[in-house]
């Protein structure tokens, strides 16, 4: 095996920053169903840990479980752990969820692959979603950039013939789309064989929150979600996550994207935002934003982050 | 005994001995039905001692079905099993029953547990149409050293086994077409794998079986629920003995420093019938993680002849109980005096 290297630094992808810091707002009024910071965080820390840490800053969760498959990367990936409250398996995620004991209390799994959908990830939907306790929620991302040739006859193979349209994706939105609904598909498989043979106050409901595309180089898909049983359904309800303007509950995903703008631009946005009086575009124009800018920052605001240089190592 | 006789065929015959005497019942189950008024069986007694005491029964011209049901390979299988649940306590105590000469054999059902390691076993009430249908799944390790032919899942629908050591896609093995969530397929690593699903029901209807009740109804919601539940023991089964590995990779690479927990209580674990079981997930202990420690110091032997009586004399003395001790001593001793 060579050795592990960390390919991405994930401290500077702005994008992925913005999605972790929906994610926790959305996580954030979980409440009804349980109380936040009584969940458990299952994740893939790898050796930046930036889920765990905002996770148990903000919503004060310190149940916490890291799925480390990079076996030689143990001492590294230890050397980085941030916090006393993270427990490591050093395991694959297909040998590491069957073991976990997701029925006992409500879960908050995020399984952030770097890799596409495959055999593999539709087994560790079903593990999780097969057996999770009611108010758990489950987050998946995935790899979803357009591919070439040879990658995407063998990635068009192992999702199956029996794929859902687009069937032969060509563009960067087909891609993501086909990922989406493949993803979809198996937290419906799952969910059926659940249910079967089960009385109807017993089902478990999937409740879509996220469907997320972003790119801070190659496309990534997160899609997520609560799993409730009905008789959790009214305190679902209540926790009315649909409100938050980044969440999908259907195919049409929230594109994140982050405008390349100056401080100065930045802060002349930021005076006509929260855009209630619609005046958003006349003030971007005036400085020469264009009006697409000016909706992305709209959506993003809230969460992307600024990254300033502070000092050479 | 009469009425199962019937059932089976329309020629029986009856002999049965003791050191002194022994009677014979011939009869043409046909030609006994036609008789008018008496229904005895004739009998007949020999003073004659026979070779060797004991009681057969022959039973011919078998009936179509029973014919059919003897000429399933599975059927004796499924039979022996069978025998071996509803007597498992007679055959504790010593009885011993056979099928086609082989015997019915409690370690078929047998699963470890104790020492960190407990099988899965899970009891679930399913509903469908409207009728009860109990669930319950008990898989784990099975003994050592057995036939790999008895791996796989057991599938019984009110007591009946309906499918026997499963080892294929139907109990949940493998992953069928691609696009399909990965389980891994069954393999000779996952030779000691048994699982046993026992579907209740006081509906036979709302049993997944078809109606000749000798197959599985894969497609019906009882059966696709539990199949769900089977691939995630699978699953967890696949771990044991990836962890299993990975343990004894270990070993080899600290050669011989680090511990084997994982292989240490297969050895320790106890050996329980399935129905013996308690309610639980399946688990065995975590495999040693710490850093592999480093090498002692380099070691070497020395070997020296002496006169046994000799050896024998400072054994005495010393107390010591193996020549080995006498020489480590003696070895010491003359380290001590020339070098510190």
């Amino acid at each position: 095996m060579p050795p592990f290297r960390p390919k991405v630094d994930y401290s500077l992808r702005p994008a992925k920053a913005t999605v972790r810091r929906m994610v926790v707002e959305a996580l954030s009024r979980l409440g009804p169903l349980n109380p936040v910071g009584e969940y458990r965080y299952v994740g893939m820390g790898s050796t930046y840990f930036r889920d765990f840490q905002i996770i148990h800053r903000r919503l004060g969760i310190s149940d916490m479980t890291t799925i480390e498959g990079q076996l030689q990367a143990e001492d590294r990936i230890r050397f980085n752990l941030p916090l006393a409250c993270i427990e490591i398996m050093m395991k694959t995620t297909s040998d590491a969820l069957p073991q976990i004991e997701f029925e006992d209390n409500p879960h908050i799994i995020w399984l952030d692959y770097e890799s596409r959908v495959d055999g593999g990830v539709l087994s560790d939907i079903e593990e999780v979603v097969g057996r999770c306790a009611s108010s758990s929620v489950l987050l998946v991302t995935v790899n979803a950039e357009r591919l070439e040739d040879d990658d995407c006859e063998n990635w068009l193979n192992a999702i199956g013939n029996g794929r859902p349209e687009p069937r032969y994706p060509r563009t960067r939105s087909e891609y993501a789309l086909l990922s989406y609904r493949v993803l979809r598909e198996q937290f419906r498989a799952a969910l059926e064989s659940r249910n079967a043979a089960r009385p109807k106050d017993q089902h478990m409901n999937f409740h879509q929150i996220l469907h997320m595309v972003y790119a801070d180089g190659q496309q990534m898909l997160t899609l997520g979600g609560a799993l409730v049983s009905e008789k959790d359904r009214n305190k679902w309800e209540e926790c009315r996550i649909e409100a938050l303007e980044f969440t999908r509950s259907n195919e049409q995903p929230c594109k994140i994207k982050i405008p390349f703008l100056t401080r100065r631009e930045a802060e002349v946005l930021l005076s006509a935002l929260p855009d209630k009086s619609s005046e958003l575009n006349d003030v971007a124009s005036k400085v020469g934003i264009t009006k697409r800018e000016a909706q992305e920052f709209a959506a993003v605001y809230r969460y992307a982050p600024q990254f300033v240089e502070s000092d050479d190592w | 005994m009469k009425r199962a006789v019937f059932r089976l065929g329309s020629n029986f015959r009856v002999v049965s001995s003791t050191a002194e005497t022994q009677f014979v019942v011939d009869v043409d189950v046909n030609q006994w039905r036609e008789q008018e008024g008496d229904w005895t069986f004739p009998m007949e007694i020999a003073d004659t001692p026979a070779d060797e005491a004991g009681t057969t029964v022959e039973v011919w011209n078998l009936r179509e079905g029973v014919r059919e049901l003897f000429g399933q390979e599975s059927y004796a299988q499924g039979m022996l099993l069978e025998v071996a649940d509803r007597y498992s306590e007679a055959i504790k105590e010593g009885l011993r029953i056979s099928l086609n000469r082989e015997p019915a054999d409690l370690r078929v059902h047998e699963l470890l547990l104790g020492s960190g390691i407990a099988p899965e076993h899970q009891n679930e009430e399913l509903v469908t149409d409207g009728q009860r249908v109990g669930l319950r799944i008990i898989a784990g390790i099975g003994p050592d050293r057995r036939p790999v032919a008895e791996s796989g899942w057991y599938v019984y629908c009110n007591g009946r086994l309906v499918l026997g050591a499963d080892r294929t896609a139907l109990t949940g093995w493998g992953t069928g077409e691609p696009g399909g969530p990965d389980v891994p397929a069954w393999h000779n690593q996952y030779a000691r794998f048994r699982g046993f699903v026992f579907f209740t029901s006081d509906s036979p209807a709302a049993l997944p079986w078809t109606t000749t009740k000798t197959e599985i109804d894969a497609s019906s919601d009882v059966y696709r629920n539990a199949v769900s539940r089977m691939r995630s023991v699978i699953r967890r089964f696949a771990t044991f003995t990836n962890e299993l590995d990975s343990e004894r990779d270990r070993h080899e690479l600290g050669e011989g420093r680090t511990p084997q927990h994982i292989k240490s209580a297969l050895e320790n674990a106890q050996l329980k019938l399935a129905s013996e079981v308690p309610i639980a997930k399946f688990k065995v202990p975590e495999r040693d993680t710490s850093p592999i420690p480093p090498p002692g110091p380099r070691t070497t032997n020395i070997q020296f002849r002496a006169e046994s009586s000799r050896v024998d004399e400072l054994k005495e003395a010393l107390d010591l109980s193996t020549n080995r001790q006498v020489g480590e001593e003696a070895f010491e001793r003359l380290y001590d005096e020339e070098i510190c």
